[in-house]
């Protein structure tokens, strides 16, 4: 009874992604075939061909989304990875001063954290456009990074005091009496300390960065900014055929390296959320 | 050296504070102001004062209502679907069995991939053409003709719900198995010498210390929904027609397509409020009895 379940449970998540990347190194024919195919041969490839990830980067004959696939990567990486640095950055001594220090405004900025969760996003995009458009920044890695950054400090502040509070005061306490300063105590002991978390919200930002369509979508106008999810977007398109094989092996492409990113510190991640679910 | 710790610690909280404040305080401050004003960033960058014009104008308007009541649609559809998905694959994956740890990362996987190729999986999978449902429909012999998952207005809202809900329910999943984690061991046993039933089992323990995290997710899901523009607008565009119109993509549509910047925040500013309205509402009922 239970396996069923549970087999019914992992079937239903599991297999639009396994369609996703069975149906990617399906040749053209094939995937505009399955109507004449029989039932089981849709789901094993006669010839399975990396086709269309090739012509990701190499145009075919005028192919649109094929050219500027690359350059999509490139600005997401800038973007998601310039993003994240800053989010540390600031998050790190964000984090510290929330775990170790009393002062007004510490609620406030609890507070702070939650409310932005509940925030309409389409309602800070108008602003952003305008603020983008008078700053000349429209277009541009930097309105995107700004955007992604704003975004993701409430939780990574939030995971980042978790992890400080966890470092034990009197490690630094112990090296403030043999005659270190508390900056350095804060330096060299417990930022070390707190490293998975550091990794950890480093991860958060980077894939909140390059998972993120409205920001991108609204903020971005050519090839200059466009990040791949824009680029996968615009070729799903509602006339005519859409080059399917195209866009099958650009999606396994641009969630396959965050899947494995994030897997590799869901747990720290996993449990800074649900602490704040738990113990509201 | 700053000495006072209390300036240490505005000193250390200032950069992200001050982040937050300029881009995330200042522009949802501005939002809210232009719904007062009127906007067209094509015409100029100067709003035009207009008081509760836009407000006026969105209560008159007999689609408003509509787009309100699709809106209202996709929180109860997703809450609904989530809850039972992610509550039962929980339970499930408390259970002890092999290849417990792999499950439980694959579980996951929905919730990380990005909106975009969610949208992607399942337009593909939706496709009336190439798309597996129809095909696996056809070879079943289940349907004799084409069914257009997104395009029939009868069978759209259900189409975009289950997709949502795909993406979603991982959150859910992994609250509850958490709190399900955390669940003593030695209640259950002293209870099963008081001879009490699974179902007893599950209405006094465990349901106890699920009360708060579903309390949680729900509140979650239903602002993340409510919100959420991406999702729907990939699957449908909000089609057919208008039928899909939830107010973020209504947003949209008055912003980037009528340019109308000052109205199309004040169906933002609506959204907001709503939220907040919701949120103190829910929290007050489901904490009286605390």
């Amino acid at each position: 009874m239970l396996f069923i379940a549970l087999s019914a449970a992992v079937f239903f998540t599991m297999f639009p992604f396994f369609w996703l990347v069975i149906s990617s190194i399906k040749p053209n024919v094939e995937i505009f075939a399955i109507r004449e195919l029989p039932l089981w041969e849709t789901f094993i490839p006669e010839h399975p061909t990396l086709e269309h990830y090739i012509s990701a980067f190499i145009p075919k004959g005028g192919l649109k989304g094929a050219v500027a696939f690359p350059r999509y990567v490139v600005n997401s990486v800038v973007i998601s990875f310039t993003s994240s640095l800053l989010v540390i950055a600031l998050v790190i001594p964000g984090g510290y001063a929330l775990a170790r220090y009393k002062f007004r405004g510490k609620r406030f900025v609890s507070i702070l954290v939650i409310v932005f969760q509940m925030l309409p996003a389409v309602l800070l995009v108008l602003p952003y456009y305008v603020i983008m458009r008078v700053l000349n920044l429209l277009d541009t890695w930097y309105a995107l990074i700004i955007v992604d950054t704003t975004f993701a400090i409430p939780f990574c502040i939030w995971l980042m005091r978790g992890f400080f509070n966890e470092v034990p005061r009197e490690l630094e306490e112990a090296a403030m009496v043999d005659g270190c300063s508390e900056l350095k105590a804060f330096l060299t002991i417990a930022i070390p300390l707190t490293i998975y978390g550091i990794i950890a919200a480093f991860i958060y930002a980077f894939v909140w960065s390059w998972n993120d369509y409205l920001f991108a979508f609204i903020l971005t106008s050519t090839m200059k900014s466009k990040t791949v999810q824009v680029g996968l977007s615009e070729l799903l398109v509602w006339y005519g055929e859409m080059e399917w094989g195209l866009l099958l092996s650009q999606s396994v492409m641009a969630t396959i390296p965050i899947s494995v990113l994030f897997a590799s510190v869901q747990r720290y991640l996993v449990s800074g959320l649900t602490a704040g679910a738990l113990k509201g | 050296m700053i000495r006072s710790k209390v300036l240490r610690a505005y000193v250390y909280i200032l950069p992200a504070l001050g982040f937050l404040v300029a881009f995330g305080a200042y522009p949802l401050l501005y939002g809210i102001y232009l719904s007062f004003y009127s906007l067209s960033p094509m015409v100029s960058l100067e709003p035009q004062f207009v008081g509760l014009a836009n407000f006026r104008e969105m209560f008159a308007r007999e689609e408003f209502y509509r787009y309100l009541s699709n809106s209202v649609i996709v929180v109860i559809g997703v809450n609904a679907l989530n809850f039972g998905l992610g509550l039962g694959t929980a339970l499930i994956a408390n259970e002890d069995f092999r290849g417990k740890s792999i499950v439980r990362g694959l579980m996951i996987i929905p919730w990380i991939t990005p909106v975009v190729v969610v949208g992607v999986i399942w337009r593909f999978i939706y496709d009336p053409s190439w798309g597996v449902l129809n095909k696996i429909l056809f070879a079943m012999h289940l349907v004799s003709r084409e069914v257009y998952w997104l395009g029939e207005p009868e069978l759209v809202w259900f189409s975009v719900i289950i997709a949502k809900s795909w993406m979603l329910f991982p959150f859910f999943y992994i609250c509850y198995l958490a709190a399900l984690q955390v669940i003593p061991q030695e209640l259950y046993d002293a209870s099963k010498i008081d001879g009490a039933g699974s179902i007893d089992r599950f209405r006094y323990i465990t349901f106890q210390w699920l009360k708060f995290p579903i309390v949680i997710t729900l509140l979650l899901n239903t602002v993340w929904a409510w919100n959420h523009f991406a999702a729907v607008w990939l699957l449908t565009g909000g089609g057919p027609g208008d039928r899909t119109v939830i107010l973020p993509i209504e947003v949209y549509k008055q912003s980037f397509l009528n340019w109308r910047f000052g109205y199309a925040a004040s169906i933002g500013t609506f959204m907001l409020v709503c939220m907040i309205i919701f949120t103190i509402i829910y929290l007050r009922m489901t904490f009286k009895e605390e």
